[in-house]
């Protein structure tokens, strides 16, 4: 691990466990996030992208699920082994999360003001009195002001209802950076957003991290996005990292099939309009994982290997790894 | 394309709500102009992409052609015959010729009943004879869409996000429509399972000939799908035109600065960046003159007093905007 790694997810696993069997949705993932740059993590629905964020900040949803191995090194300590106590001190001061639906992010009887003061409070430890109103009030129009909404002082008295979704996101983004945190975790922050103000947004969130330094895992499963946005990009399917990469080659030379059928099935703004390539299959079931790699049902190049054994992490260039027999080693 | 009169056409069409205050004594606040002046035609076989961001109106619009919403002013018109005011048979043969699937194919099937019985549903409205037959026709259309015949006796939630989509498109097309109103149909999907069901609505028009109205936010989408493509912003077209001349050649601001939102996805190939200033304006109070002007980057005086008209600048590409003028 280098002096630069701020977050690093070491053979994660988490697993539901329900009474009809164990659904192994993050069954071994492994990352490192450097201070300042943007990690994608990509993949489709069910393929355990948000459950990695929600691992990582120890948030994990009711209902059976549990980390049962692997670790979170954040700046160096393990934060799985903390107590609740402590993980309540390192949220939104160490490391952040913002959601794809702001609405339901914000609590619709608060003011916006009320809401960013209570994160301003909480990571002063301050009581609310008289005197430190004024302060609270004026640093919550400062991190409005930060997140490029015109006239603060007006918005701190609305409701949520009273803005837009792209505002709202601005608001949530102002809250989970308030406490200056070295890792921010977005999950599909643009997705409910339109085009134009998705762009504007991504922008603000390039700006934000280059004043402050910031690291950012990005969750989303558009490419265009990730284009944009990222560094680097990790590809996930079926609870695991197949291919982790610089954002050009993941784009410009991809290794893993998967990797390769998933770019090509994005319809595109340029070139021929035909037929789209398409991934036949399914995804496999998560509380049946196959023994060797799970892309191979769908696959075109599997053979008998890639149905036995799990392929290794091969180095396909530098900085770039990719799990699949069928490549060749750089 | 194909000559002869229009399958759909689309005149004038208006859409204001009002906006009250109070129940017993209601007083009229003003009218969201949702849709305001809207004229478009669809022939049979052809796609029609309808684009903008939320709040442009193309929804409304849609409702519109389903004759869900009753226009302010102007006519919707299938095969000739104006929509609004059928009754009886005449509105039940309507509603075969025109179907829809949206979005959320979770909200529009009954989680409570087996899916062929939906399919089937949309058979006995249309009387399409007896038990046997039905059964026949649901094995037909599961087979069209892609998917199993057994896999009529299993219920929405055994299927996934794709499939259920597949299944609302079955009963679309148990009809068989001439028209279907597709409001957003892949964007809830994967990207790996969204080309499988484009490529499917594709093949369906190719054996079918059935036309569809494509309501879409992504762009990349609608030049792979529609022939046409219709840019609204605030209620109002702002440019027309086949999608391959619009693609090639953009010239409104508006349709300009949201191509360049588009993230293209291999980094670095941007070529032009329009990023807007501030959010699309209410529809209540719409500004006067271009309804874009105060966020359009090339505004001139001329904008705010007076409304530009959609005019023909190439074959069949129409814009609405004073840049345009005297082109």
């Amino acid at each position: 691990m280098t002096s630069e790694t701020v977050l690093e997810v070491r053979d994660l696993h988490t697993h539901f466990f329900l009474r009809r069997g164990v659904v192994k949705a993050v069954d071994g993932v492994s990352f490192a996030l450097r201070r300042g740059e943007v990690l994608g993590l990509v993949g489709e629905s069910g393929c355990g992208k948000s459950l990695t964020a929600l691992s990582v900040m120890r948030l994990l949803p009711k209902g059976g699920a549990r980390t049962i191995k692997g670790e979170v090194l954040l700046d160096g300590e393990n934060i799985l082994e903390h107590t609740p106590a402590k993980m309540r001190e390192i949220r939104g001061r160490r490391i952040s999360m913002v959601l794809q639906d702001p609405q339901t992010s914000l609590n619709p009887v608060f003011s916006i003001g009320d809401q960013l003061r209570e994160a301003i409070l909480r990571r002063k430890r301050a009581p609310y009195t008289r005197a430190s109103r004024a302060e609270v009030t004026r640093e919550a129009v400062a991190a409005l002001r930060r997140v490029e909404i015109a006239a603060p002082e007006q918005r701190l008295d609305q409701y949520p209802h009273q803005m837009s979704g792209g505002m709202k996101q601005r608001v949530v983004g102002a809250i989970a950076i308030s406490g200056e945190p070295g890792v921010l975790i977005a999950d599909e922050p643009t997705t409910a957003l339109d085009v134009t103000i998705q762009l504007q947004y991504l922008k603000l969130l390039k700006r934000l991290q280059a004043e402050t330094g910031m690291a950012i895992l990005f969750i989303t499963h558009d490419f265009g996005v990730v284009g944009r946005m990222c560094d680097r990009v990790a590809v996930m399917y079926a609870g695991r990292i197949v291919e982790c990469g610089p954002v050009r080659q993941i784009f410009e030379a991809p290794s893993h099939p998967y990797t390769r059928a998933l770019i090509a099935s994005v319809p595109t703004m340029s070139g021929p309009v035909g037929r789209l390539a398409t991934i036949e299959g399914q995804p496999p079931s998560l509380m049946d994982l196959p023994v060797g790699c799970r892309f191979a049902s769908r696959c075109s190049l599997a053979e008998q290997r890639c149905l036995d054994v799990y392929p290794d992490t091969v180095r396909v260039g530098e900085e770039h790894t990719a799990d699949c027999w069928k490549v060749v080693p750089a | 394309m194909s000559e002869g009169p229009p399958l759909l056409r689309v005149e004038g069409v208006r859409k204001y709500f009002a906006l009250t205050k109070g129940i017993l004594f209601t007083q009229t606040l003003g009218y969201i102009k949702a849709v305001d002046d809207v004229s478009f035609e669809i022939r049979a076989g052809e796609t029609l992409g309808l684009v903008g961001e939320s709040g442009c109106g193309k929804t409304t619009t849609s409702r519109m052609i389903l004759n869900l919403e009753e226009p302010t002013e102007g006519r919707v018109l299938v095969d000739g015959e104006p929509i609004h005011g059928l009754k009886g048979e005449a509105l039940s043969a309507y509603r075969a010729k025109v179907q829809a699937v949206f979005q959320d194919p979770w909200s529009s099937l009954n989680p409570r009943m087996k899916v062929g019985r939906t399919i089937a549903e949309a058979l006995i409205v249309n009387a399409v004879g007896d038990k046997a037959r039905i059964h026949e026709r649901v094995r037909e259309l599961l087979l069209q869409v892609g998917l199993r015949p057994e896999q009529a006796q299993q219920y929405p939630h055994e299927f996934s996000g794709g499939q259920r989509q597949r299944v609302a498109l079955a009963a679309a097309l148990a009809s068989r429509p001439k028209l279907i109103v597709l409001d957003e149909p892949v964007s809830a999907l994967d990207v790996s399972i969204r080309a499988q069901m484009m490529n499917l609505l594709k093949d369906i028009q190719t054996q079918d000939n059935v036309a569809y109205l494509l309501v879409a936010h992504d762009l990349a989408t609608v030049r792979h799908m529609a022939d046409h493509t219709v840019v609204m912003y605030l209620g109002k077209i702002v440019e027309q035109a086949p999608t391959a001349s619009l693609f090639e050649d953009v010239r409104h601001p508006y349709t300009r600065a949201l191509f360049s939102a588009v993230l293209v996805a291999w980094p670095g190939r941007q070529e032009e960046e329009i990023v807007l200033k501030g959010e699309v304006p209410s529809p209540l109070n719409p500004p006067s003159g271009c309804r874009f002007h105060p966020r359009c980057a090339w505004v001139m005086p001329r904008c705010s007093q007076q409304e530009p008209v959609l005019r023909e600048v190439s074959p069949g590409h129409a814009v609405a905007c004073h840049l345009f003028d005297n082109a």
